[in-house]
């Protein structure tokens, strides 16, 4: 079934040029991290007195679950070397041929976790970033390179991260408001 | 740094003056607008800034490129991103601090009254980074380190 919703949202590809090249760039390495890493550098300047400590931590938390969501899925991607679609399918890709095994998404992974460490916060700019991770992830579908398993695998690792950074700086909290107090004494935070 | 490399770092360079001007702006970091007396214009020329930043870097070559040709792979990616942020929030910091350098002189903090001048990011609502980084510098020097920081 998998190979199915490959195969049919690859007949797309090649139709229109400019949904080609949008997804040329959607799929990108670049494109979604840099404006989630600038919306989560944003938020370190956002809000007023009382409520910026807290952006900030989201920013340091952000951070903190794009490292843990990469290790994890590295470490899955060890054990699980599943094969990308392009190799069993026939496929006309709008992405590189990348040589990492497919499961879990480590694009879906990053995406999903910037959002998550969001929404609960800001909400419209969270949902922004939902869309965006899952339009990432539906570009890799329609790129070739993934299946829709490995984005929901790299999803679930993206929003789990995401929940355990955050538990852990709670569970630390004597930690980041030291370095957050050193940070004030210096107006960078 | 490959030429690829440097690319990168310049569209997040350009980036994040953009996103750094237009944050200022929307939170009252009045110390950190570089065109404090026209926020209009700053709010347009940051988000043009941001757009054609996008723009260039997508449109003037093909970006999907593995790691192993030209690429950057996501830790040196982060790397990069860190570099180019950092520089254009530091390059913003003395910019704005030298365009709003008359300004920030008038809120700034009277030495003789106060042992410690204001905390925290917000007093750039009222004075510029570098006049806040060299009175609490003189601070530290006048009263020793401060151990209950607020």
């Amino acid at each position: 079934m998998e190979n199915s919703i490959v195969l049919s949202l690859n007949t797309i590809v090649g139709r229109s040029a400019t949904l080609d090249s949008f997804m040329g760039i959607l799929v990108s390495d670049y494109a979604v991290p840099v404006i989630g890493s600038l919306i989560l550098m944003s938020l370190w300047f956002t809000g007023t007195e009382k409520d910026r400590s807290y952006n900030q931590a989201i920013t340091l938390i952000g951070t903190g679950s794009v490292g843990i969501s990469n290790l994890i899925t590295s470490m899955i991607n060890v054990r699980i070397d599943r094969a990308r679609p392009f190799v069993e399918n026939e496929l006309k890709l709008l992405f590189y041929e990348p040589t990492d095994p497919s499961f879990p998404s480590n694009a879906a992974a990053v995406g999903f976790a910037i959002a998550t460490c969001v929404v609960f916060k800001h909400r419209k700019t969270g949902v922004l970033l939902y869309l965006l991770a899952f339009g990432w992830g539906f570009a890799r579908v329609y790129a070739g390179v993934h299946f829709p398993t490995d984005i929901i695998g790299g999803a679930l690792i993206g929003i789990s991260a995401a929940i355990l950074v955050a538990a852990i700086v709670r569970l630390f909290l004597f930690i980041p408001r030291n370095i957050h107090k050193v940070f004030r004494l210096f107006y960078l935070a | 740094m490959s030429g690829f490399e440097f690319e990168y770092t310049l569209w997040v360079f350009l980036s994040t003056i953009g996103v750094f001007q237009y944050t200022a702006l929307k939170n009252n970091l009045w110390g950190f607008v570089v065109l404090r007396n026209m926020p209009s214009t700053t709010k347009i020329l940051s988000v043009a800034i941001v757009i054609c930043s996008f723009l260039w870097f997508f449109l003037s070559e093909d970006r999907n490129v593995p790691d192993t040709a030209e690429g950057i792979d996501g830790v040196v990616q982060t790397r990069w991103f860190a570099i180019g942020a950092i520089s254009a929030i530091a390059l913003l910091s003395l910019i704005s601090s030298m365009t709003n350098h008359r300004w920030g002189a008038q809120h700034g903090w009277d030495s003789s009254a106060q042992n410690w001048p204001p905390i925290g990011i917000s007093w750039i609502e009222k004075t510029t980074f570098l006049r806040a980084i060299f009175c609490i510098i003189q601070a530290i020097y006048k009263n020793g380190i401060i151990w209950k920081i607020r």
